[in-house]
C-alpha cells in the first residue's frame, strides 16, 4: 500500500532526527522547531504542510545550516544525508560558514524560495547570477557557464534564454523569476531541493505551470524535493509523502493517498475538512478548526493540540503523546492510537 | 510572455510610433540606467562640467597661472585687477584683448598708493604663451602657459596682494591643496567608515553598540572646535607637507562617521533580503556574498554619501586656515588667500582679496548639485 515511504535504508537520502530549533529572543525562548523527524526518500516528493509558524521553514533553513544565528540555535537532533557513493555526512556536525557545508549547499542542497520578486539580486542579470552559482561549484571558465546558464533557461521554459540570459530580473514577469529561480537552483543538478513555498507569490494560472515545471525536471534530474506549503491542494498534486507539521512538531507522516483518504490525526482531518471542494452538495460547510494557535512562547504540556482537539482525553492534556510508527513506514503521534 | 509574442514587424512598428519598449532599455546595467537618470538633471550636470574644469585647473595649475604666483611685484603692492579691454583709450578697437599696464601714485592725504591704467604700457593678451619657468607637479620643466602676456609684462586678473603677488595665480594654485584635500580626506573617511560601518553593520552586538557610541559622541562635538583643538596639536616644526596630511587626517576623522552610518543601516537592510539568503543557499561564501551582492548593491548610496560630503571638507580647510590654524604660507590654499581678507578695512579697501571665496563657493554649489543629481540617479523610485 504504502510504496512511496522509503523501508529500506538505501532508499534514504536524507534522515532529519529528533531536530530542535529554538529562537532565543528578547521575550523568551520560540521552540520553532521542537523534536521533528522527517525521512526523505531518494528522488520522491516530500510535502511539509502545516499552518504559518509551525515550524516547517524553519526546518528547511535548519537542514541547509542557515538560520540566522543568534538569535536561532539548533539545539539537538541529527540530519544524516546520504550521498549515493560516500560516506553518510551529518549536516549538523558541520560548521556553517566552513568549505564543506558551503560546497554541500547549492550542490548537493538546494534551494527555491517564496519570493521570486526579492531572491534575485536586482543588480546583475539573470545570467550572471546563474554563472555565478556554476564557477562556484564548478572549474568553468565563463563562456561554458553561459551556455550551461541558457541551456538551463531553455530547460526551465523560459523562451528566447539566449536573449533572456542577459536580463535583469526586473524585466521579467514574476512567473519568470520563478522560472530564473528554479533555474538556479539546479544548475549543478543537485539531489536534495527545498522548495519554500515556490507557489504562494504567483498567480494560479502561473502556480500551475511552475508545478508541472517542478514535477518535469524532477522527474528528469531524478531530484529529491521537499515542498514546504500550507497549500493542501499544492501536496495532493505534486508530493509523494506528506509530513504535517503542528506547533514544531511533525503529528502525521503518510504517503499521500492513504493521507488524503485516511487521515488519523485531528489535526490533520482538520485541516482536510476546512478545504472547499467544488462540486460537492451545498449541505456541507467548511468546517474550520476550533481554537487559535497557542502563544509561541508558551511551553506546552501534554500534546500541543489538545487544546483544539475535538477527540482529547485527560491523557492528552498532561502527557506528550508518543510517535507511533506502524510498520508500513506511516506515523502519527496521537494518543489515539495508542 | 505577451511580450515575447510580438512579431518582429510588430515590434518595428512601436519603435516606429515612438513607444518605447522593453527593448530599449534591454541590458542596461544598474550604472548605465543611473548615468541616464543623472544626465536629465540640468544642474548636476553643469555642477559636473564646472567641477572637472576646476579639477584640471587645479592638476595643470603651473599650465594655466598666467604668472608665478610666488614672485613679488614690489611696485605692484595692493593693485586693484586689470581690466581686459578691447577698445584703447583712443577708441581703436582690437580683436586681441589686451591690458594696460599700472601706474602709481602716492595719495599724500591717506598715504596710500592709487593706481591708474598706464597707456603708454599695453600688454597683450596671448594664448599658448611663454611665461616664467615652472616644473610641473615639481618634476617636469616647462614654461608654456594657457594664456598671459609677452615677457616682461604683467597680469592681475584679480589684482594683487598687500605682497604685490597676482591673486588669480594664487587661487589657480591654491585649488591644487583645497580641491584634493576634499578628495584625500573624502578617501580616507570612505576606507574608516567602510570598514567600521561594515563590522557594525555585519557583526552587530556589543561592537555595533560600541562604535555607535564612538559616531555619537564624535558628531556631539561641534566641529570648528575640535578641528581647532586636534590642528593646534600638530607639531608646529612639521613640515607644510606634513602639516596637509595632518589636516587631512584631522578633517578625516570626523568624516567617516557619516560614511560608516550609511554603510551600516544599508548592510543592516540589506542582509536580510531574500537574495543574500539565496546567495548563501547556493553555496556562496560570506566574503563573495559581501564584495559581490552586498556591496555592489549599496555602493551608489555611498558616493552619493561621499560626493555630498566633499564640500564639508573643503570648507574645513578653508575654514581651519582662515584662522591660522590650518595651513600656513608659504603654501598657498584658498583658505590662506582668504586669511588676508581678515580684517574690515582690507576687504574694504581691497575687495579683490575676497575673490577666493567666490571659487570656494563655485566649487562646494556645484559639488552640492552633483551629489543631488547622483542622489536622485541613485534611488530608482525617483521619477
Amino acid at each position: 500500500m504504502v510504496d512511496s515511504v522509503a523501508k529500506n535504508r538505501e532508499d534514504i537520502l536524507l534522515e532529519v532526527k529528533g531536530l530542535k530549533t529554538y529562537f532565543h529572543t528578547e521575550y523568551g525562548v520560540v521552540r520553532a522547531v521542537n523534536g521533528v523527524d522527517i525521512t526523505f526518500p531518494r528522488g520522491k516528493v516530500v510535502g511539509v504542510v502545516g499552518e504559518s509558524g509551525c515550524g516547517k521553514s524553519v526546518t528547511a533553513l535548519s537542514i541547509m545550516q542557515l538560520v540566522s544565528q543568534p538569535p536561532g540555535k539548533i539545539e539537538a537532533g541529527t540530519i544524516m544525508y546520504y550521498p549515493e557513493d560516500e560516506a553518510p555526512i551529518d549536516i549538523l556536525s558541520l560548521n556553517p560558514k566552513e568549505r564543506k557545508m558551503r560546497e554541500l549547499r547549492g550542490k548537493e542542497l538546494a534551494m527555491i524560495f517564496q519570493e521570486p520578486m526579492t531572491s534575485l539580486n536586482p543588480i546583475y542579470t539573470v545570467g550572471d547570477q546563474i554563472i555565478e552559482k556554476v564557477q562556484v561549484h564548478f572549474p568553468m571558465d565563463r563562456n561554458e557557464a553561459k551556455e550551461y546558464a541558457i541551456d538551463m533557461l531553455n530547460k526551465v521554459g523560459i523562451p528566447d534564454p539566449a536573449q533572456r540570459v542577459d536580463e535583469y530580473p526586473h524585466q521579467m514577469s514574476g512567473g519568470m523569476r520563478q522560472r530564473a529561480m528554479i533555474a538556479i537552483a539546479l544548475a549543478c543538478d543537485p539531489r536534495f531541493l527545498i522548495a519554500d513555498e515556490p507557489t504562494t507569490a504567483l498567480d494560479v494560472t502561473v502556480q500551475a505551470q511552475i508545478l508541472i515545471l517542478m514535477q518535469d525536471l524532477q522527474q528528469e534530474f531524478g531530484t529529491s524535493i521537499m515542498l514546504v506549503t500550507h497549500d493542501l491542494g499544492v501536496v495532493g498534486e505534486m508530493a509523494d509523502v506528506v509530513a504535517v507539521m503542528y506547533m514544531g512538531k511533525v503529528v502525521e507522516y503518510a504517503d499521500v493517498q492513504t493521507l488524503f483518504y485516511e487521515p488519523r490525526h485531528p489535526y490533520t482531518r482538520g485541516l482536510l475538512r476546512s478545504i472547499p471542494l467544488i462540486g460537492q452538495s451545498g449541505a456541507r460547510w467548511l468546517s474550520p478548526i476550533e481554537g487559535m494557535l497557542p502563544d509561541p512562547y508558551d511551553q506546552i504540556i501534554g500534546c500541543s493540540f489538545a487544546a483544539r482537539c475535538p477527540h482529547r482525553t485527560e491523557q492528552c492534556q498532561h502527557e506528550t503523546p508518543p510517535w507511533l510508527e506502524s510498520e508500513d513506514g506511516r506515523g502519527v503521534r496521537c494518543w489515539l492510537y495508542a | 510572455m505577451a511580450l515575447n509574442d510580438t512579431s518582429p514587424e510588430q515590434q518595428k512598428l512601436q519603435v516606429d510610433a515612438g513607444i518605447e519598449n522593453e527593448t530599449t532599455e534591454r541590458s542596461l546595467s544598474h550604472w548605465q540606467l543611473m548615468w541616464r537618470r543623472f544626465l536629465k538633471h540640468r544642474l548636476a550636470v553643469f555642477g559636473l562640467i564646472v567641477i572637472i574644469g576646476l579639477y584640471m585647473l587645479a592638476i595643470f595649475c603651473e599650465f594655466f597661472a598666467p604668472m608665478d604666483p610666488y614672485v613679488r611685484y614690489s611696485q605692484f603692492v595692493n593693485a586693484p585687477p586689470q581690466r581686459i579691454r578691447f577698445v584703447d583709450h583712443e577708441g581703436n578697437f582690437s580683436i586681441r584683448p589686451f591690458v594696460y599696464g599700472h601706474k602709481s601714485t602716492l595719495d599724500m592725504q591717506s598715504f596710500r598708493r592709487v593706481y591708474e591704467p598706464d597707456y603708454s604700457k599695453r600688454y597683450d593678451l596671448r594664448l599658448f604663451t611663454k611665461g616664467s619657468k615652472y616644473k610641473l607637479w615639481g618634476f617636469f620643466p616647462g614654461s608654456l602657459r594657457f594664456f598671459g602676456v609677452e615677457e616682461g609684462g604683467h597680469l592681475f586678473l584679480f589684482g594683487t596682494d598687500n605682497l604685490g603677488r597676482d591673486v588669480f595665480s594664487r587661487i589657480i594654485y591654491g585649488s591644487r591643496i583645497s580641491l584634493s584635500i576634499g578628495l584625500i580626506g573624502v578617501f580616507i573617511s570612505l576606507a574608516i567608515g567602510m570598514l567600521l560601518g561594515g563590522i557594525s553593520g555585519l557583526r552587530g552586538g556589543l561592537i555595533d553598540e560600541l562604535l555607535q557610541r564612538v559616531i555619537e559622541l564624535l558628531r556631539s562635538v561641534p566641529d570648528i572646535p575640535l578641528w581647532m583643538g586636534l590642528s593646534a596639536a600638530l607639531p608646529p616644526h612639521w613640515s607644510p607637507i606634513r602639516v596637509y596630511f595632518g589636516i587631512t587626517v584631522i578633517l578625516s576623522l570626523l568624516g567617516w562617521t557619516h560614511v560608516a552610518r550609511v554603510v551600516r543601516s544599508r548592510f543592516l537592510s540589506l542582509r536580510n533580503e531574500e537574495f543574500v539568503l539565496a546567495a548563501y543557499a547556493a553555496g556562496a561564501s560570506e566574503w563573495r556574498i559581501i564584495t559581490k551582492h552586498l556591496i555592489p548593491s549599496f555602493i551608489s548610496y555611498v558616493i552619493v554619501s561621499v560626493t555630498l560630503s566633499i564640500p564639508g571638507m573643503i570648507l574645513g580647510e578653508t575654514a581651519l586656515s582662515f584662522l591660522g590654524i590650518g595651513l600656513r604660507p608659504p603654501v598657498i590654499s584658498w583658505g590662506v588667500l582668504l586669511e588676508q581678507a581678515q580684517n574690515i578695512a582690507a576687504v574694504n579697501t581691497y575687495p579683490w582679496l575676497l575673490t577666493p571665496a567666490i571659487f570656494v563657493i563655485l566649487t562646494v554649489l556645484s559639488l552640492n548639485f552633483v551629489g543631488d543629481g547622483l542622489r536622485d540617479a541613485a534611488d530608482p523610485y525617483s521619477k
